[in-house]
């Protein structure tokens, strides 16, 4: 008996130790919610800066129903350092709330970082216990600060901003693409190819700091930034720039699935028509001992915007699907020219190749000499609410 | 006395217990695109090191590991290596909880002290196995369906980020590293002769449902290996700490299902925790059978003080547990695992032959 | 001559001796009638106990209108209703026994031409009429419930079951109440191995005073130190009728409405009575809301402290945000303000059993408003713990049965604690040390978790679901209580 209290005893001194047990313990209140980072390295001297955009609990709908109004909607931090180890221990000069990253929705990097090359930043990120690296990283065209000073109207929260216009980007546009993400940058980089990421730039000079003024202001292009353009990297480092329409080949090259709307001229008149790709084959045969790389894209057009011109019939139904196609592969080949010419693996060609072929010697240079032959073929599937548009009498 | 169907779901958990997180990084590494035939092969040699066992334990019917060396050899030479036995459970349960406070440490509760962790479980795992082995049978029991449905659940719902590509080409990984990495036969496969403590508890006989138990763990990590490379890609499976949690962290479908990564912590948890059990449950009975005390809660407290603190010094970081499980485990495992049980088999028939040839002198 | 003066000695010294045995009650009641001249009968009796009536009608008339034929009794309504001590037996014995019969409402009566003491059983116990039972109400269904009288309860059985192997052991508990317990099984159906484990385990029972079944439970159950009850109690008589059929045994006790049950299993304290009185596809979903409420009841609480001051990486983005803006300014951490809010809440439930009706709805005002909103809003509490405490306490209501309610009760306070201190991690521990104690648990022989395991597919039928009744096999007894009839 003496014995079970003993044991009963040292168990509950036991207890009396767990009581203690509160080292991770964090009430929200004690939080900084990051949404959006921000990097920058300095080429000269080396310096990292990092932005955190930190969420403010109060200024969106409360408990008490009211939202905070004149508050803003997130405070922008900015500290530097030597590494970005270090930052984590000199945020807390400036940020009286513990770092809290897992909800951080977007990554920036400025271009000038991303330009020197961005793999301390990608392991940084992917680091961070608990951090995610399945977030967007962007490119900022333009200086850093003043997109990360940016407010944006509508969506208050910047993140949530461009997340919202990203996520409508890649369901309406060819110019995102779904494999923008740090993990997918990763990926890519370490198995040497090439990844093409969105860029940001602020649309005015001097943003406005005010978030009051920002809501005010009818104008919605002032003191906002706007997605465009396409940053390509190898290896980690920003190679070039690709514009809007090099973004629609590249992400229907790469089997992204947005329906863009293009203008194209089909025998002297201009037409406007949905895209959607539907499936694309990639494949490899060889030819006089050179490989030779073939895809085909099959592609689901529409011509619910096609404001200019509908086929009436079977045949100039027919007669604008091979149009089509024929143009689309010019275009599409043009696209690929150019790339090769800048040494850029933008239809990841090398990657195709390592696949099929994984006992090639030479794949680096197969990869650059590979004949590329596009084929096409579209299909009219939809029409829109009109199957005339209205003509005049003239 | 437990079923056979406990028992087989005993020895798939047992076998997935750390398995999971600890080493699905080195076989990708080792691996590659290929890691998933890994299991498969190890597998077998599992059920072989597994067969080998049951030969053993054929000729000692109702005895259990540790009572055969006493059988075979007697009491003094038998209590010594039965008392080895029982270290070996105490080092392998001090190891996978060092394992858990590592992961905990790392992911969800960076500052809390790794003792708290080692505590908690071994003072739950310890009233559980006090109870007596149908509770370890049942527990598993009741518990496995909640490990098995959300894992596959939340895997599949992972499968949006599915790209084939990353897994080829397939076969063409050098097939010689993989069958050269012979640690993963040590961790888990060798470690599973914890689990023949339990045989002369089952009813109807323990072999077959340890076998299958084998054949299934080793099918549910290589399909579990296929879709973390399908998922992450060989190139950050073969980087990242804890692979599995961190397919399940980029899982985000909608608004909704974000941030699920809290699940497979728990199945991962819950697995340790029944791996833990069979050890915590080993190496107490080793004591009951060999020296028979009248009480045995203090030893259950002795056990906890003694494996807590085992954890804790067991490896500095995981870099070196790297090294040894890579470099050793194999060689460490074997002394217990084969070398033992085979000199106790030679033993056994040496004993056998002579005993009947004496008999028949006799006679 | 000689005989009458014995017998007037008897006469004054029994009365004396007997009402000194009482301590000279207030309702001790003696009259005396003279029958054949000096021939004096006394009736003595417990005015509270008896029924006046019948003495009147039945046995004094018989007196006064044609005196005792030779060798005739007082007629009776049944048997047991007249019993004899003769004066010739050792007088210690005559009179413990009139003392004994009269505090069981008898009325004894002194007939001294045949020398001899009747003890006639004019018992009218002081009982409520059946009505329905306050605690288990059901919408369809057999509105009766036991009363406090256990002949009148087993008159409730033996209306559902007619069947002579309904089986009724009569034992005595109690060694200053005396109280009477029938243990009740169907002969046919009942495993033998669990009526004698039963009959074992009451005649161990070692006490004072039984009031209440709860006396009872406390001796029977299987462990002591577990929150869970082994045994179910009902004050439904079909509730009791469905469980006996099911193979089950039964413990009655005099004075209380509630009988005890047993074995159970944890998975029969979700079945309610009312699941076989609906349609079957109905009763299954309730059997769902049932288990998900459990989940509810005993998780809820923890898991959001546990998520909001441990692993805010689990919730929601906007969720987070608006959490968050309502701590902002809230002074208590996030455990405290749970273990607050659910120790105010227990309290006012308490005080809701006790208070007297009148002034229930001003507690109820007290309890809704000042506890909730305007806590929230001087800032004491944030507005998402009211919620939380809210959900756990309807949720703690929908078991069926009142005594597991009660263990929920205690599980989520020691849920929340081990949330506040190690965040899912303790929750997890918490919740392997639960499965372990559950699995580990037995109820009268039977494991505690069946047929989750040790597992029978069979009987997940009655279960998770239930199925149409047409579908079931009409002699099926749940599947442990066939097992222990096997073993046998």
């Amino acid at each position: 008996m003496a014995y079970r209290y003993a044991a009963g005893m040292f168990i509950l001194m036991m207890f009396t130790a767990l009581l203690t047990a509160c080292w991770d313990k964090t009430e929200m209140n004690e939080l900084a919610l990051v949404s959006m980072v921000g990097v920058d390295i300095d080429p000269d001297s080396g310096k990292k800066t990092v932005y955190y955009q930190i969420i403010n609990p109060l200024s969106g709908t409360s408990a008490r129903g009211t939202p905070g109004g004149e508050q803003a909607p997130v405070y922008t931090y900015e500290i530097s350092g030597s590494s970005f180890g270090e930052i984590k221990s000199t945020i807390y000069k400036m940020l009286p709330r513990k770092l809290f990253i897992a909800h951080s929705k977007i990554l920036l990097v400025s271009r000038r970082a991303a330009r020197q090359g961005v793999r301390d930043i990608v392991n940084f990120i992917e680091m961070q216990p608990n951090g995610r690296s399945s977030v967007p990283m962007l490119i900022i065209d333009g200086p850093i600060s003043q997109v990360m000073k940016t407010f944006t109207p509508l969506e208050r929260v910047p993140s949530d901003a461009i997340d919202s216009r990203l996520k409508l980007l890649i369901r309406n546009s060819l110019l995102t693409g779904k494999h923008i993400k740090v993990n997918d940058v990763i990926e890519r980089m370490e198995k040497s190819d090439t990844i093409v990421l969105p860029m940001i730039a602020g649309t005015t000079e001097k943003p406005s700091s005010n978030s009051g003024e920002t809501a005010a202001d009818i104008d919605a292009n002032q003191n906002n930034f706007i997605i465009g353009g396409g940053a390509v990297f190898r290896d980690y480092r920003m190679v070039g720039k690709l514009n809007d329409a090099q973004l629609v080949w590249y992400h229907l090259l790469n089997g992204d699935r947005g329906r863009h709307v293009r203008r194209f001229q089909v025998e002297g008149k201009q037409v406007s028509v949905e895209l959607r790709l539907v499936r694309m084959k990639r494949d490899v045969y060889r030819q006089s001992d050179q490989p030779v790389v073939r895809i085909r894209l099959d592609l689901e057009l529409s011509t619910t915007w096609a404001n200019e011109f509908v086929p009436r019939s079977r045949a100039e139904v027919e007669r604008l699907e091979s149009n089509l196609n024929r143009i689309i592969e010019d275009e599409s080949l043009a696209f690929y020219q150019m790339t090769r010419e800048r040494g850029w693996d933008l239809l990841r060609i090398r990657d195709l190749l390592r696949k099929q072929t994984p006992n090639h010697p030479y794949i680096d240079q197969a990869a650059k000499n590979a004949k590329v032959t596009i084929e096409v073929a579209t299909r009219l599937l939809r029409t829109g609410s009109m199957n005339q548009p209205y003509e005049g009498t003239g | 006395m437990i079923s056979r169907f406990q028992f087989y779901l005993l020895t798939i958990n047992y076998i997935l217990g750390t398995t999971l997180f600890v080493l699905i990084q080195r076989l990708v590494k080792q691996g590659g695109q290929d890691a998933w035939l890994m299991p498969l092969w190890a597998g077998s040699f599992g059920v072989l090191v597994g067969l080998f066992w049951i030969l053993l334990l054929r000729y000692y019917p109702g005895r259990s590991l540790v009572q055969i060396p006493l059988d075979a050899w007697g009491r003094p030479l038998g209590t010594f290596v039965s008392v080895l036995y029982f270290l070996f459970f105490c080092i392998l349960a001090g190891w996978i909880l060092r394992n858990l406070s590592d992961f905990m440490n790392g992911t969800i509760m960076p500052e809390t002290p790794k003792s708290v962790f080692h505590v908690m479980f071994l003072l739950v795992a310890c009233y559980t196995v006090a109870q007596g082995v149908e509770t370890v049978g049942r527990l598993n029991q009741v518990i496995t369906p909640f490990l098995f449905f959300p894992f596959w659940l939340v895997l599949l719902l992972a499968t949006v980020n599915w790209d084939w590509e990353r897994l080829q080409p397939v076969f063409h990984s050098d097939l010689g590293a993989i069958l050269q990495y012979h640690s993963f036969l040590g961790f888990p496969y060798m470690e599973t002769i914890a689990l023949t403590m339990l045989f002369p508890l089952v009813k109807q006989g323990a072999g077959r449902p340890f076998l299958l138990g084998v054949l299934t763990a080793s099918v549910s990590l290589s399909m579990t290996l296929f879709m973390v490379i399908g998922l992450l890609g060989v190139e950050r499976a073969s980087r990242l700490t804890f692979p599995v949690y961190t397919v399940v962290q980029e899982v985000s479908i909608g608004e909704v299902i974000v941030n699920i990564h809290a699940i497979i912590s728990v199945i991962l948890l819950i697995l340790i925790f029944i791996k833990l059990l069979v050890l915590v449950y080993g190496a107490s009975e080793t004591l009951r059978q060999v020296f028979r005390p009248k009480t045995r809660w203090p030893h259950f407290l002795a056990l906890t003080i003694l494996l807590s603190a085992m954890a804790l010094s067991i490896y500095e970081n995981p870099i070196q547990n790297g090294e040894w499980d890579e470099k050793y485990t194999f060689i460490y495992d074997s002394f217990f695992v084969l070398l033992i049980p085979f000199l106790l088999l030679v033993t056994t028939w040496i004993k056998r032959t002579f005993g009947k040839r004496i008999k028949r002198r006799m006679s | 001559m000689t005989g009458r003066r014995q017998n007037q000695s008897i006469r004054n010294d029994f009365f004396e001796d007997i009402q000194s045995a009482l301590g000279h009650p207030p309702d001790l009641v003696c009259r005396s009638l003279l029958v054949q001249e000096e021939q004096a009968v006394h009736c003595v009796y417990l005015e509270s106990m008896v029924d006046k009536k019948t003495i009147d009608d039945y046995i004094l008339k018989s007196f006064t209108e044609h005196t005792f034929a030779e060798g005739e009794a007082p007629r009776s309504a049944g048997s047991g209703f007249l019993r004899e001590v003769s004066f010739s037996d050792p007088y210690e014995e005559l009179r413990e026994h009139a003392v004994k019969a009269l505090l069981a409402g008898h009325c004894v009566l002194t007939d001294f031409a045949r020398e001899r003491v009747c003890l006639i059983n004019v018992t009218e116990p002081k009982q409520r009429s059946i009505d329905e039972p306050k605690s288990e109400t059901t919408i369809r269904g057999p509105h009766e419930g036991f009363t406090e009288s256990i002949l009148t309860n087993v008159g409730l059985v033996r209306k559902r079951i007619r069947n002579p192997f309904l089986r009724f052991e009569k034992m005595s508990v109690g060694s200053q109440t005396g109280t009477t317990l029938l243990m009740v099984y169907m002969e046919n159906l009942a495993p033998d191995s669990l009526v004698r484990e039963v009959r074992g385990r009451l005649s161990t029972i070692r006490t004072d005073s039984v009031l209440e079944s709860a006396y009872v439970e406390e001796f029977i159950q299987d462990r002591i130190w577990s929150p869970f009850p082994t045994l179910t109690n009902t004050e439904r008589p079909d509730v009791m009728a469905a469980q006996l059929l099911d193979g089950k045994v039964a413990v009655m006790v005099d004075g209380t409405p509630s009988v005890l049950l047993a074995p159970m299993t944890f998975f029969e304290f979700f079945s309610s009575p009312e699941d076989y009185y609906q349609r079957a596809d109905i009763a299954t979903f309730i059997r769902w809301i049932r288990l998900i409420s459990l989940f509810t009841a005993v998780f809820v609480p923890s898991l959001y402290v546990a998520a909001t001051t441990f692993h805010q990486e689990l919730i929601p983005t906007q969720l987070l945000i608006s959490l968050s803006a309502q701590r902002e300014g809230v002074p208590f951490p996030a455990f405290f303000e749970v273990l607050l809010m659910e120790v105010v809440f227990e309290i006012i439930r308490e005080a809701g059993l006790r208070m007297p009706r009148a002034v229930g709805q001003a507690l109820s005002i007290v309890g809704a408003i000042v506890l909730g909103q305007a806590a929230v809003e001087a800032g004491l509490i944030s507005a998402a713990i009211v919620i939380v405490v809210a959900i756990t306490g309807i949720t703690n209501f929908v078991v069926p049965v009142y005594s597991f309610g009660m263990s929920q009760r205690l599980l989520r306070f020691s849920f929340v604690l081990l949330a506040g201190f190690m965040g899912l991690f303790g929750i997890l521990c918490g919740a392997l040390f639960l499965v372990a104690h559950l699995v580990s648990l037995k109820s009268f022989g039977v494991p505690y978790m069946t047929p989750a395991s040790p597992s029978k597919g069979a009987d997940w039928k009655d279960v998770l679901v239930r199925l149409p009744r047409p579908w079931l096999d009409p002699n099926r007894l749940p599947g442990y209580i066939r097992n222990l009839k096997r073993k046998r």
